[in-house]
């Protein structure tokens, strides 16, 4: 055993070209694959902590009583518990129009839970509080609240930008703003109710954990209901939670890790195999002096086994470099656009890491090892049986077998003699020929499907995007409008800063309902039916026959309203208490087919109706709401609107969310709209209040509305603003991430490529140079024989782009339909990669040819044929 | 008439101190119709003097002339074209091209001018090489004998001015070798081709009406054989 390692090792050695082939490219495969891997994990432990940066608890104890606590402090599964007392709503300084929804904090949630503080600090004790800047409160402020016939006073230490438990009541037009104190435990009692957050030592056992938690609270006598961070955990991937983000990661991540196994494979088999013919003479030797095939087979084995020690270590390390190259300049990027972010966009605080796990290095080690395996199995057995005579007469590399192909007839009308030579060299080989029309078929494939991919995201994409950047909301609150000269003042401020490039306003209603029959419901009962996870609560089955639909009676600003009306039709116009019903989900465009709602016609009534069919429930919540302002036994009356269908289109009007399924847009004018506004709500529709603006410059505009906050600050105004280029700038860098991360990984598929053809192109002209010389010798030229390369390399890259092409379609649809909502968007395909793929392939073949050429045949015929006879 | 005439060719491999001088100024000349062998022992130049004339080699100084052309001044692709028409080459080891079949073989140097194939001289031709059930085989599918009929037939085809033999039966067996050698003396003898035939068998060059022997890269002898 040590003499066949010792001849491994020799043999190594004075094969230095080959040796390092193979390294090389055992090393390209090992930095693909712990790449891939890596990257994978470092993905998913971004995600986590961006879901942990909204709120890091993984499940939460609602209502638990503060003396079962003891219940989770006990438990050594759980790292941190978070508590919220939420001590309710309240009418403070007495204020009538607005109350006070205060919840207090202890320190571990001031920490987990996303406070968005604007100015001012933390609360540290129970009568310190934060306060929504819309309560126009400052820091230093008190407030007074009378609870459980006390009175509290608050000290404001902080002013909020928001807070998720801020409402705004739409059938009583009451808002409540979010505020935040101190949790002093000590003021706790027994029987004060409490959320308690948890985050476990590990978040596998979440569910074991809270599990064994409710059955000790049941036993004694307390059932709190149980939330769970439903997002983090299926980030986390989770067993129990929703698995499809984690069934898509690992579904991407094997669909990438099998194409660069077959690809490996491939390249790997070839070079070896190249390897080993070389050397087949030697080998005859070897056993023509006594050596068994075990160990020919051996001495291989070992040769491998050395090259896979050195080059697998090389290349995991090489890949974590590779993979922290790659983060930190996401996370650059990422840092570049988070200089310009608004505080309101926490999301991207998040660095980019690259994390790994010692299983994933394992996972990886043990493929290449398979790769390698499976690559070198076929020719060491092949090797080890070869016949020793007939290795030692035979001069030339290529076996031609006795079944050999024919040459198609208009093959050889077009393109001669050389075209025969070119096609039965092509043929000659069966392993060649498969492993060189595999090479750049599956490069073919991955170009084009991946390259499709990213064109059809893009443009998916570019659909959600809106058509706006900035949304302003201004209105007047004030009991009688006193304060509509100032509004009127800071919209000529607005439009004369020179920010806005276009402004667009809509109007809503609140929801009216139509209730029909099914039958007049179109595609979308298909649609819904078999797309149940993306109902919304608009979409109601009242029963077998019938359906409950949410509509949106809408009217747009002057511009806004004609240009609509122009798109639609140019002599369109609406007569009072008729409407433009919007019946597909998208208009039909280039990249989006349209799911038609409805089956109304032209000249149609619909009956609306201003109650929800669900109420009863609602009534409940408007009681308490109207009660805490003073305003009691206001009741939902129904009201029925009858609106008369002039046009049916799917456009939508530039401002409106452009994406709904089952929603229904009625476009009606302003004078139909002030009408029901007064039917429906009781009072005079005045102005626009929403703003949807373009603008190029939004940084500036955010500074410029925050001085007009200041400015107006005591009047009775509303003005709110969000800046919507940051987190659209941020979808486009996801996207940007992604497609530098599919590029990279078709760089490294095209560098396998192109080392595979180069092998194998250089192989056999290198056996095939004794051929060569004998046909220059009959008298073929050297243009002859350019054309021969050309021929050769034309063929087995137009087999190769037909066959590569037809799957790349075939697997394009396939990611089409696993990965975007086929439901809308239609199927695409860009011809531009194709072209591109087909420029590369050629581009690859003929420079591997010409360098092999270059490279070989230096000496002239007689060298080469004296050579071939000694 | 001189189809051929050679003038202080000489031949030097390597340089200085190195280097060997393979061919040393010899001249001579060949007449239309005339079969000609080369003799001589192992590193005498007479595979580089063939070589040389089939222009697969170029000389180090000397005049070549065929058909009164210095094929010293042709271009690379005029040689090739000279070595498709005017001077063909038989080699010891065959050299046949192992996709092509015996036809194709055969047929070889008139596809690579482009030219449509006289199929009756072909096939007369197959038929003298005694190849008529062989013509869809390939060469891995033939005896050492056959491939070198075939290696002739494709030479015969393309009717050169001169064929030139680099030992045509250095690798056959006795049998074999006669027949090849009576195939070359007949198509001399019918066509009048011209024929250099390089070998170490004296009993075979006697076969051919003159014997050029060459000993350390110079002629030492050229005598005329007279048969009856």
């Amino acid at each position: 055993m040590n003499n066949l390692l010792k001849l491994a090792t020799k043999e190594l050695k004075s094969n230095k070209k080959m040796v390092f082939s193979i390294l090389l490219s055992i090393i390209l495969v090992s930095i693909l694959i712990n790449s891939i891997t890596t990257l994978a994990l470092s993905y998913q432990d971004y995600v986590v902590n961006l879901c942990r940066n909204k709120g890091n608890w993984e499940a939460q104890f609602i209502q638990i009583p503060y003396d079962k606590l003891t219940v989770l402090e006990s438990d050594e599964r759980i790292k941190e518990i978070s508590l919220i007392e939420d001590l309710g709503i309240f009418s403070y300084n007495d204020n009538s129009q607005e109350l006070l929804h205060i919840k207090a904090y202890d320190s571990n949630t001031m920490k987990n839970m996303p406070i968005l503080l604007k100015e001012g600090n933390l609360p540290q004790s129970s009568n310190e509080i934060l306060v929504n800047e819309s309560t126009l409160l400052q820091i230093d402020d008190s407030i007074s609240i009378l609870l459980d016939e006390k009175e509290y006073v608050f000290h404001v230490t902080g002013i909020l930008e928001s807070t998720d438990f801020d409402e705004f009541n739409t059938k009583t037009f009451v808002k409540t703003n979010g505020a935040i104190t101190y949790l002093n435990k000590d003021s706790l009692t027994p029987n004060s109710y409490l959320t308690a957050s948890i985050v476990c030592q590990d978040i596998s056992q979440i569910y074991d954990c809270t599990n064994d938690i409710q059955s000790q609270l049941n036993s004694l006598n307390s059932t709190p209901q149980i939330l769970y961070n439903t997002e983090l955990l299926s980030y986390a991937g989770n067993a129990k939670s929703d698995s499809t983000f984690q069934t898509n990661l690992i579904l991407t991540v094997s669909v990438f890790i099998g194409i660069v196994s077959v690809a490996s494979i491939s390249l790997i088999y070839t070079i070896f195999h190249i390897f080993t013919q070389e050397r087949k003479r030697y080998i005859a030797k070897l056993s023509s002096v006594g050596a068994t095939k075990k160990q020919i087979a051996m001495i291989y084995f070992f040769e491998i086994i050395i090259l896979t020690c050195i080059a697998i270590p090389v290349g995991i390390l090489l890949s974590f470099g590779l993979v922290s190259l790659l983060l930190h300049v996401f996370d650059n990027l990422f840092t570049l656009i988070q200089s310009n972010i608004s505080t309101t966009l926490i999301q991207n605080s998040i660095s980019l890491q690259m994390v790994f796990s010692w299983y994933s290095i394992i996972f990886s080690i043990l493929l290449i090892v398979i790769i390698v395996f499976f690559s070198v199995l076929f020719p060491i057995i092949q090797i080890s049986k070869v016949s020793i005579l007939n290795t030692l007469r035979e001069n030339t590399y290529y076996k031609v077998t006795k079944h050999f192909t024919q040459v198609p007839k208009w093959l050889s009308k077009l393109f001669k003699i050389e075209g025969i030579l070119a096609y039965k060299n092509m043929k000659r080989k069966k392993s060649h020929y498969i492993t060189m029309v595999m090479s750049l078929t599956i490069s073919i494939i991955l170009f084009i499907s991946i390259y499709g991919y990213i064109y059809n995201l893009s443009n998916y994409n570019q659909y959600e995007q809106h058509n706006y950047n900035y949304t302003l909301n201004l209105a007047d609150y004030s009991p009688e409008h006193k304060a509509q000269e100032e509004l009127i003042e800071i919209k000529k401020v607005l439009q004369n800063s020179g920010f806005i490039e276009e402004i667009h306003s809509y109007a809503n209603l609140n929801p009216l309902y139509l209730v029909l029959d099914n039958s007049k419901l179109n595609d979308m009962l298909k649609f819904v039916d078999s797309k149940m996870n993306l109902l919304n609560n608009s979409f109601n089955k009242v029963n077998e026959h019938t359906s409950q639909l949410s509509c949106l009676v809408t009217t747009l600003d002057d511009a806004t309203y004609q240009d609509y009306l122009s798109q639609i039709d140019s002599s369109l116009s609406l007569s009072n208490n008729e409407c433009i019903l919007i019946n597909y989900s998208n208009a039909q465009n280039k990249y989006y087919d349209s799911v038609c709602l409805t089956n109304y016609q032209i000249g149609e009534n619909l009956i609306l109706n201003t109650q929800d069919i669900n109420d009863e429930k609602n009534q409940e919540v408007l009681d308490n709401l109207s009660s805490l302002v003073g305003d009691s036994n206001r009741q939902i009356e129904n009201k029925q609107i009858s609106l008369s269908i002039k046009a049916i289109t799917g456009r939508v009007p530039t401002c409106l969310p452009s994406f709904t399924l089952t929603d229904i847009y009625l476009i009606v004018n302003k004078d139909t709209f002030s009408q029901l506004f007064l039917e429906t709500v009781g009072a005079e529709f005045s102005d626009f209040t929403n703003f949807y603006i373009q603008t190029s410059k939004p940084n500036e505009l955010d500074e410029l509305v925050y001085s007009l906050k200041a400015k107006y600050e005591n009047a009775p105004i509303v003005i709110e603003s969000s800046n919507l280029s940051a987190s659209q700038q941020i979808e486009k860098n996801e996207i940007l991430i992604k497609e530098i991360l599919l590029y990279s990984f078709l760089v490294f598929i095209f560098v396998l490529t192109i080392i595979t053809v180069l092998n194998i192109v250089f192989s056999s002209l290198s056996m095939r140079k004794t051929e060569f010389a004998e046909l220059k010798a009959i008298g073929m030229s050297n243009r002859q024989m350019n054309k021969i390369l050309f021929l050769e390399g034309l063929f087995y890259g137009t087999i190769s782009l037909i066959i590569g092409i037809f799957i790349s379609i075939g697997i394009l649809y396939f990611l089409y339909h696993t990965m975007i909502n086929t439901q809308v968007y239609r199927f695409s395909i860009d011809l531009i990669s194709i072209f591109i793929s087909i420029i590369l392939i050629y581009a690859v073949i003929f420079i591997s040819i010409l360098y092999a050429n270059k490279k070989l045949y230096k000496e002239d015929i007689a060298t080469i044929i004296k050579t071939n006879i000694t | 008439m001189k189809i051929l005439e050679v003038k202080n060719l000489t031949k030097i491999y390597g340089n200085n101190e190195n280097s060997v001088k393979a061919l040393d100024d010899i001249s001579f000349s060949v007449e239309k119709g005339e079969f000609l062998s080369i003799i001589g022992a192992s590193g005498s130049g007479k595979s580089t003097l063939l070589h040389i004339l089939g222009g697969i080699e170029k000389p180090s100084s000397g005049t070549i002339f065929v058909n009164n052309k210095d094929i010293g001044t042709l271009t690379d692709s005029q040689l090739a074209i000279y070595r498709r028409r005017t001077a063909q080459l038989i080699f010891q080891f065959y050299n046949l091209i192992p996709i092509l079949n015996v036809k194709e073989n055969i047929l070889l140097p008139i596809l690579l001018d482009y030219k449509n194939p006289d199929d009756a001289r072909l096939k007369n031709l197959i038929s003298l090489l005694g190849l008529q059930d062989k013509e869809n085989s390939l060469p891995n599918q033939l005896s050492g004998g056959q491939q070198q009929r075939v290696a002739i037939g494709r030479c015969l085809m393309a009717n050169p001015s001169i064929v030139l033999a680099d030992e045509p039966t250095g690798n056959l067996d006795t049998l074999n070798s006669n027949e090849i050698i009576t195939l070359l003396k007949e198509y001399n003898t019918k066509f009048q081709q011209t024929i250099l035939l390089v070998t170490h068998d004296i009993k075979i060059a006697k076969q051919t009406n003159r014997i050029l022997t060459l000993q350390d890269g110079k002629i030492i002898k050229d005598e005329v054989q007279i048969h009856e």
